[in-house]
């Protein structure tokens, strides 16, 4: 599994407006609606599903990066979004810093294993020190698709 | 001489969902209270168990066996707590940070 297979190229949002988790999480969501990923009927729901994940632990995994996931019935396929903080948004991460990246799942219930191919294959990128600081310094959508492209083709 | 003694034990993925997020947290956790290294294997990839984004690169499923290694002043504790909570499926309470 590459990124390119399940990161939205139409849910890729270069700059989130200031803001708190919440709206990081309502703001990736809607990218996925309006790419047509899930339905408008579902966004709410799926809102409501990753904040209360959130609840159980933060998603903040240090190095400024957050992974906000759902495993929800609304999709038959692991879908990602991507977006950039620059301010920095609290996630409440155990590091106690400030959160720049944050990749968004919602996988269907039933495909456990996508799941976890999903969070692999972002954690590896992540692990990456030129993959996070290339990707804090993209500017545009189409940046953020290249840097996923070349990182999927082992180029960094 | 008893530091650099590697413990080792087979541990299962049990828990239906596999080692996602959550019980990856939990391990970072168990790993973290102690000295010794830590240290979860599936064939070639080899995780610092203290780091959720290493553990996270196992993506193991349920059935998977993972090697657990550990060397250390108190590796058998290190041992056994991380062994326990694959043996429970990590359903055990969520310890305090």
């Amino acid at each position: 599994m590459k990124l390119c297979d399940f990161v939205v190229p139409g849910a890729i949002v270069p700059e989130l407006p200031a803001g708190n988790k919440e709206s990081a999480i309502r703001a990736m969501v809607a990218s996925l609606q309006k790419a047509g990923s899930i339905k408008a009927e579902d966004e709410e729901n799926i809102v409501a599903a990753i904040l209360k994940r959130e609840e159980l632990g933060s998603t903040g995994i240090g190095r400024g990066v957050a992974v906000p996931h759902t495993k929800h019935g609304s999709t038959d396929k692991l879908i990602a979004a991507i977006a950039l903080a620059k301010e920095g948004v609290d996630f409440a991460s155990l590091d106690g810093e400030p959160v720049y990246i944050i990749f968004l799942l919602v996988s269907p219930p039933d495909r456990p294993g996508d799941h976890l191919r999903g969070l692999e294959n972002i954690s590896r990128h992540l692990r990456n020190d030129h993959f996070c600081k290339f990707l804090r310094q993209s500017k545009t959508s189409e940046d953020i698709w290249e840097l996923l492209t070349e990182a999927d083709n082992n180029e960094i | 001489m008893s530091e650099a003694v590697i413990h080792r034990r087979t541990v299962t993925v049990i828990n239906e969902q596999g080692l996602h997020f959550r019980p990856c947290q939990l391990i970072a956790l168990a790993a973290q209270q102690h000295q010794s290294s830590v240290i979860l294997s599936r064939g070639a990839t080899r995780a610092d168990a203290k780091s959720l984004l290493e553990l996270l690169t196992l993506a193991a499923e349920q059935g998977t066996n993972l090697e657990l290694e550990v060397a250390g002043p108190d590796a058998i504790d290190a041992l056994n707590e991380v062994t326990e909570l694959f043996s429970c499926g990590f359903q055990s309470p969520p310890r305090s940070v």
